[in-house]
């Protein structure tokens, strides 16, 4: 075991470089892949002639159509998806650290299923289908208000005991999904209405456009700024509460801060592609167990690889089944949950599970 | 100071959580109406020439200087109107139900058109439509999407709680598309043949009650079509009558004490039979009259589920049950 | 002075009163020893020390001016802990684990510097887990990480450390190692306050002895002069032996009151 620690450094060297080359070659390959045939060097000439100064690039000879796909469908979809990748691992990354306990996920304090709510709640009402904003902001909304109703039934005297945090925030996840359940039961007046919005629960990147860009590309930035910000103590926060206080750290401030955060950064990805499961589980806990715990390095592997994951799994729920789209979250689940129990079998005796 | 600002902030959390809990169950029953509709004007005048300007039910108006030529269709409902009012040469996307016969009309013309599924956003931007018709629940980022790409959409009405609404929806699109006389057509073969259903209808005949019952255990209350046909033909809606809103849940118990005396369910071609034995030996179902009697109506699902004009076969199909084959 | 001071010192939580009227001086270059039965006070009274919880009464000062005015910074640059042992379910290496301890003398993002690394070798030798510095954490025994907390706690340099029962998972030896560390740190002039259950331990190494019972200081002083039969019979609820070891000091021997083996 000695072995696999003295060879962390050196797998930290190595891994950025592997994930960052795999996640250019993803994005490479997700805007060059679609339902659509268009020529990679076609999509290179696009993007370079929009992110290039005018002139740099010929666009000439390329059809209004495959600009519109490359730049207004492709691209935005792939960069949803490594933005909601990245901002699902970090949050799961800073919830795992927070709780202690390797299997938290931003879902255990209720966030997304507060944002889910949010969501159908829009969906439902016909406001999602007046504005492209109305569906983001319920998002938010509902991973705040749930995340500061966790927070309130546990608080107690200033101090938040994080096992109970857990539970309420179980037994309100649990609630919230019902709600959100009732309201989907109640839209099937039509069906179509009501496989919509079953449909968007499962998690997709279908209809991108630069507007979810933009709308969640701040959250991240927050977020993951957040996240490096309190990368030290989270890794004191690891040692225990108490440990951590009497090492300088303000325990309640920095859980309030990265709760938030993590509210946030889970609001902004389910805002943009609905619930994806297994992301924020998987993906702190893969990087761990080759990279080890410290955040230091775990914040920013996080980003990539989740970026990395997301863009790579929307690949699959497109081309697996073409022309329809299988949705995101099966695919999620459906390659993060065997993948884990892989790692679970393979490495969790070294974690100390067995 | 700092427990101060966390009790507001929890105090405000909690309120958001509430505030949302109350927004959701007022919108219960009556889903998806937002303030904003804008009934679209259907009237057909004579000698309305190009170029036409029509309002969509979000109020956004689109002006067609002649009649579109490739357009799309983003929900199966549309996807019946249109195939039913304009030529398919000129349709370009279909919803992915239009060829699938569980829930497709129009099987055969939909296959017979070059049409591309609607939610492949890379095929619709290369079919390059000059109009994509796309339901009033449909998400906003999907509008805003085929709008960048430079496709004009029109977002009409596609639930209906009445035959006037679907024709409505039908008079815009034949507006929209200058197919009017088809359209008018097709309003009128759907008003006469609902005519005839209800012409079925013995005059002294009592007022017959009937239950839809979904698969889901499910029935259609006031506010459903299912309840408007019903009611047309002089029939009592159980549903409505217990009290149910459009869609809601009902168990074994409520069916066996509403005590319908016919049965409506949908089931998949080729299984009718079958389903129509596991619903009378259902035990709520068989202490009903309809069960008794053997009064179980099941249609194909496409029938019971449609909130197209070809409701009307529901209609027409409900009315030869309840009041016979007639003359 | 360590300037670590409790003043009638009082803990109350949803009214139930953990510790009351709680006062004593920490002095300094000395093994100050907590005794007393298990939920006799004295967890909740390193706390306070250590300034974890507000007291609900009285006040802890630190350095002449009130521990809850300083920042956490501050106070963990002057006072370490060593909360008691509940495992660490993550893999951190020992010495990622030791270098948090120099956490209050770091900047956000200053890096690791030659003193602090020199504070960590010097931590690593006098904790005596220089060997162990690769080895995972959760994959320690419980008298290595044990050493290894402690070791993190001397890599702050503080000049008082506090301790919450460092004993408790160790063997024999290791035990009498890691007094025999805090009996040193305490010469070298650190001032040490240590919640103990070995009342032998406590005669041999501490300089001062607090007994505690049911939340108040029962008896306070030197420990062979505090750990008189009657004290020790009514606080713990046993009968006491007092027997002289090879080297004349002397070892307590407990019965149960009911007179049972």
């Amino acid at each position: 075991m000695s072995a696999t620690i003295t060879a962390r450094p050196k797998a930290v060297l190595l891994y950025f470089p592997i994930v960052c080359g795999l996640l250019f070659v993803a994005v490479v390959v997700g805007v060059s892949v679609g339902s659509t045939h268009i020529a990679w060097e076609t999509v290179v000439r696009v993007i370079g002639g929009r992110l290039l100064p005018e002139g740099w690039v010929d666009i000439s000879g390329i059809s209004e159509a495959e600009q519109v796909i490359i730049w207004m469908i492709r691209m935005p979809r792939v960069i949803v998806a490594a933005l909601a990748g990245a901002a699902l691992a970090v949050a799961g990354t800073q919830m795992q650290g927070m709780f202690r306990n390797p299997l938290a996920e931003p879902n255990i304090v209720g966030v997304s299923a507060g944002a889910a709510l949010g969501a159908v709640v829009s969906l439902v009402t016909g406001l999602a289908a007046a504005s492209a904003l109305w569906l983001p902001s319920f998002a938010f909304v509902g991973a705040l208000g749930a995340l500061a109703t966790v927070y309130a039934i546990t608080s107690r005297a200033g101090r938040t005991p994080v096992a109970t945090l857990l539970l309420a925030g179980i037994a309100l996840s649990a609630l919230l999904g019902a709600v959100t359940t009732l309201l989907v039961s109640l839209s099937f007046v039509d069906w179509q209405v009501a496989a919509e919005i079953v449909f968007w629960m499962m998690g997709g990147l279908d209809s991108r456009t630069w507007t979810h860009v933009w709308i969640c590309l701040p959250f991240v930035a927050l977020g993951t700024f957040s996240a490096i910000w309190f990368t030290r103590d989270l890794d004191l926060m690891l040692l225990g509460e108490e440990t951590s206080a009497s090492l300088g750290v303000n325990v309640e401030t920095v859980k309030r801060i990265v709760l938030t955060t993590a509210a946030l950064l889970t609001g902004a990805a389910v805002a943009v592609s609905g619930v994806i499961g297994f992301v924020g589980l998987v993906v702190p806990h893969a990087i761990r167990l080759v990279l080890g715990p410290s955040h230091r390095v775990l914040v920013p592997a996080s980003v990539v690889t989740g970026a990395l994951f997301l863009i790579a799994c929307d690949l699959l729920a497109r081309t697996i089944h073409p022309p329809t789209e299988i949705r995101l979250g099966i695919v999620t689940a459906a390659f993060g949950a065997p993948f884990f129990l892989y790692l679970l079998r393979k490495r969790g005796k070294d974690l100390g599970y067995f | 100071m700092k427990q101060v600002v966390s009790k507001l902030a929890a105090a405000g959390g909690a309120a958001i959580v509430v505030a949302l809990f109350v927004f959701a169950f007022r919108f219960q029953g009556d889903l998806p109406q937002p303030a904003r509709m804008i009934r679209p004007e259907a009237v057909i005048e004579e000698g309305d020439p190009f170029p036409r300007t029509v309002t969509d039910y979000f109020g956004d108006q689109l002006t067609f200087e002649g009649p579109p030529q490739r357009i799309g269709s983003q929900a199966l409902t549309i996807d019946h109107f249109l195939l039913a009012t304009t030529p398919v040469e000129r349709i370009v996307a279909l919803s992915n139900y239009a060829r699938d016969e569980r829930y497709s009309f129009a099987v055969d013309l939909a296959a017979s058109t070059n049409a591309v599924i609607a939610t492949d956003a890379e095929a619709v931007v290369r079919r390059n439509p000059d109009l994509l018709l796309t339901a009033h629940s449909a998400r906003a980022d999907q509008v805003d999407l085929a709008r960048s790409a430079g496709i004009p959409v029109f977002r009409l009405q596609t639930v209906f709680e009445n035959f006037d609404g679907m024709a409505e929806s039908l008079a815009t699109i034949g507006r929209i598309t200058g197919d009017d006389e088809k359209a008018r057509t097709v309003i009128a073969e759907l008003y006469r043949r609902a005519e005839a259903a209800k012409a079925r209808r013995p005059v002294d005949a009592k007022p017959v009650r009937v239950l839809a019952l979904t698969v889901y255990s499910s029935s259609y209350g006031k506010g459903s079509l299912f309840d408007y046909i019903v009611t047309e033909l002089g029939a009592v809606n159980v549903g409505t009558e217990q009290g149910l809103g459009p869609y809601g849940q009902i168990g074994e118990e409520q069916v066996a004490s509403w005590d319908p005396d016919w049965i409506v369910a949908g089931a998949e071609t080729g299984t009718i039979e079958e389903v129509r034995a596991r619903i009378l030996a259902g035990l709520g179902v068989s202490v009903t009259k309809a069960g008794r009697t053997g009064q179980v109506l099941v249609v194909k699902n496409r029938q019971f589920l449609t909130m197209s004009h070809h409701a009307v076969e529901l209609m027409e199909a409900l009315s030869e049950a309840i009041y016979g084959e007639g003359e | 002075m360590s300037g670590l001071k409790i003043s009638n010192g009082g803990m109350r939580i949803d009214g139930r009163c953990l510790v009351e009227g709680i006062s004593f001086d920490v002095p300094p270059g000395a093994v100050t020893a907590l005794v007393g039965p298990n939920g006799s006070g004295k967890s909740t009274i390193l706390r306070l020390l250590a300034g974890l919880w507000q007291p609900s009464e009285g006040t802890v000062e630190l350095g002449g001016g009130p521990l809850g005015k300083l920042s956490r910074r501050a106070v963990a640059r002057r006072l370490s802990f060593v909360p008691q042992d509940t495992g660490i379910n993550f893999g951190f290496s020992v010495r990622e684990v030791v270098e948090m301890g120099r956490h209050p003398h770091r900047g956000r993002f200053e890096s690791f510097t030659e003193d602090d690394r020199a504070s960590v070798r010097k931590a690593l030798e006098l904790a005596d887990v220089t060997y162990l510095v690769d080895r995972a954490v959760n994959e320690l025994s419980g008298g290595e990480r044990q050493r290894v907390l402690i070791a993190r706690s001397l890599a702050t340099e503080t000049e008082i450390i506090l301790l919450d029962e460092p004993t408790s998972n160790l063997d024999i030896d290791h035990s009498l190692e890691i007094l025999t560390l805090l009996r040193r740190l305490a010469d070298s002039g650190k001032s040490v306050v240590v919640a103990l259950h070995d009342l032998n331990a406590v005669m041999r190494f501490s300089d001062r002895v607090i007994v505690l019972d049911d939340g108040h200081v029962s008896a306070c002083g030197d420990p062979a002069e505090v750990l008189a039969e009657e004290t020790v019979e009514s606080v713990f609820s046993v009968r006491l032996e007092r027997l002289t070891g090879e080297d004349g000091s002397s070892v307590l021997v407990f019965h149960r009151r009911d007179g049972g083996v």
